[in-house]
């Protein structure tokens, strides 16, 4: 059922946006809108949106102006901007604002009655008290492996920048920077490299997607959570080295110790090495994407990933805003991001597309009382005491 | 009684019945007959109607868990299973030709379905074909406008089935907990 069924589909067509952005917009209005826009293209267009933060953008305008001078414009950007008669709509783009400036365009009915009878239908997000439980995750994870990926820093003041400080690392300075840019160049050159300098080499094969150590995760741990910033500590970084096998080196496949999937792997090592921080640029009250769900099959289960990658998926969003959605430490959401981040699944939203619509709020299925009892259900029946 | 369910689907030999059973409280009803046709290739035995299992939750309400029959001659039951269904398990064979081809195919025969749901993918058979990669998976359903999650599954493994099902009901909902 449509929110308008006493007025038509409001066709739009959006002027000065790339392809990404365009589908962005397509994608908020499918699911944010019920039915009361759609994205259409030029000539079956009722209202001209017109993106001014674009290159050309000026030119653009005019050319859409003078071709359709009967037609609305709503002039959008991510700073003020004043064109003689026409509508502003600053950007990210909210669904109550963009229906108030066409409202106030003469160009939508805005349905108060009927809007707060659907509005009372939409449950509102949760407040629980804060979830300090490590949720499905802690039931495969014991207490000490969850202190390990996650560490047991306290939720920060984002305000106070002595606090802000304590949450980053850099890491290059540890053994997952090098690991990372030697499966990027593995990946690149889609040739075997191998870092070496410590202990016995880690070998990247890019072909299979695998990678081969021969040191046990006690001591990949240990050696992952060493700075080698500085000389003399147990690694010197100025001994690290990424080597490029090449087809006279004669290289023979190693024998011993373990292949694991490079994303499987590369996840571990960035969990174990950020112990809940986060890599240095990344800005928490920015909006960060996910862009995919990481292999959960595959890889370490941290608290509450599965929850963040759902609230994350589908609109960028910052860190602090997922942790106070979804009611759990922070440290939960910065392991998450860090490891998600190191395999390049997650990063900082810098796209126009990206910063094009503004992330709606989180929303409680009606049928989340079923999906809860379904969940405690299967997470139950994953403890290791369960009996089915 | 409510009739919630939760439907799986794919194509011949993906894993259906195993990730049932894998879930099932109870030994699941399968339907299973020997297979006389191209089917014969893949596996001994396929299912003509439907697999069948439940999950009982802590009150007693029973969730079904309805596996499609894998072969296309079948497609006129999908429609009737999918009624009053939460969400879609769509199990790929990474060993078959053109997996690709399978997805597009069954994303388009659960098209309305997944609209008003929401669909889960878990890719089986790595270990027998490891090509195509979760990566090129994510890549193919994003050029689809989707962003399900994808997981590489052994649907032999309750851990396995059970995270699939798990990210099926935070998409529904992320502000869920146990």
């Amino acid at each position: 059922m449509t929110e308008n069924n006493d007025q038509k589909v409001l066709k739009l067509h959006v002027v000065g946006v790339d392809e990404r952005s365009r589908n962005a917009l397509k994608l908020f209005f499918k699911h944010n809108c019920n039915n009361a826009f759609s994205l259409v293209d030029e000539p079956q267009a009722d209202v001209f949106l017109i993106d001014m933060d674009g290159y050309g953008a000026e030119d653009r305008y005019q050319e859409v102006s003078a071709k359709y001078p009967d037609h609305q414009m709503i002039i959008m950007s991510l700073s003020t901007k004043s064109v003689a008669g026409h509508q502003f709509l600053r950007k990210p783009i909210n669904i109550n604002q963009l229906k108030s400036v066409l409202a106030d365009a003469g160009i939508y009915k805005t349905t108060p009655a009927k809007e707060k009878k659907q509005a009372s239908k939409v449950a509102k997000p949760v407040i629980k008290t804060a979830s300090h439980s490590p949720g499905y995750a802690a039931n495969l994870l014991t207490e000490t492996e969850i202190h390990s990926f996650v560490g047991s820093a306290k939720d920060i003041d984002v305000l106070n920048p002595q606090q802000l400080s304590t949450i980053y690392f850099d890491p290059n300075n540890y053994l997952l920077g090098k690991l990372q840019q030697a499966c990027s160049e593995a990946m690149e050159h889609q040739r075997v490299t191998q870092v070496v300098g410590f202990w016995q080499p880690i070998t990247i094969f890019p072909l299979t997607g695998k990678i081969h150590v021969e040191l046990t995760d006690r001591q990949l741990q240990a050696i992952s959570i060493v700075s080698v910033s500085g000389k003399g500590g147990v690694i010197n970084m100025a001994d690290v080295e990424i080597k490029s096998i090449k087809q006279s080196d004669n290289f023979a496949p190693p024998s011993k110790g373990e292949y694991h999937d490079i994303e499987t792997f590369l996840w571990k090592m960035a969990l174990w090495s950020a112990r809940g921080r986060l890599p240095i640029g990344i800005t928490i009250e920015k909006p960060v994407y996910l862009r995919a769900w990481p292999n959960f099959t595959r890889i370490i289960v941290t608290p509450h990933a599965l929850r963040i990658s759902a609230c994350l998926v589908k609109y960028p969003r910052s860190l602090i805003d997922i942790a106070t959605t979804l009611q759990i430490p922070q440290r939960y959401v910065f392991a998450f991001f860090t490891a998600a981040n190191q395999v390049g699944l997650a990063g900082q939203a810098r796209r126009a597309s990206d910063l094009m619509v503004e992330a709606p709020k989180v929303q409680k299925s009606a049928k989340s009382g079923l999906l809860t009892r379904i969940l405690e259900k299967l997470t139950r029946s994953m403890r290791p005491d369960a009996s089915l | 009684m409510s009739n919630y369910k939760i439907v799986f689907t794919g194509p011949v030999g993906a894993g259906k019945t195993t990730a049932i059973s894998s879930l099932s409280d109870e030994a699941p009803l399968l339907t299973d007959k020997l297979a006389s046709d191209m089917t014969k290739n893949r596996k001994k035995s396929t299912t003509v109607a439907m697999d069948y299992g439940t999950i009982q939750l802590a009150d007693g309400e029973l969730i079904q868990l309805y596996g499609t029959p894998g072969q296309e001659r079948f497609d006129f039951m999908w429609q009737i299973l999918t009624k009053g269904g939460i969400g879609l398990v769509l199990l790929l064979d990474n060993s078959r030709d053109n997996p690709f081809q399978d997805l597009d195919f069954f994303l388009e025969a659960f098209k309305g379905f997944i609209a008003e749901t929401t669909v889960v993918i878990g890719v089986t058979q790595f270990d027998v074909s490891n090509k195509p990669t979760i990566e090129e998976y994510r890549i193919a359903l994003r050029e689809r406008e989707l962003n399900a999650p994808v997981f590489e599954v052994d649907a032999r493994e309750r851990k396995d089935v059970s995270l699939l099902i798990q990210s099926l009901l935070y998409t529904l909902d992320p502000v869920i907990n146990e």
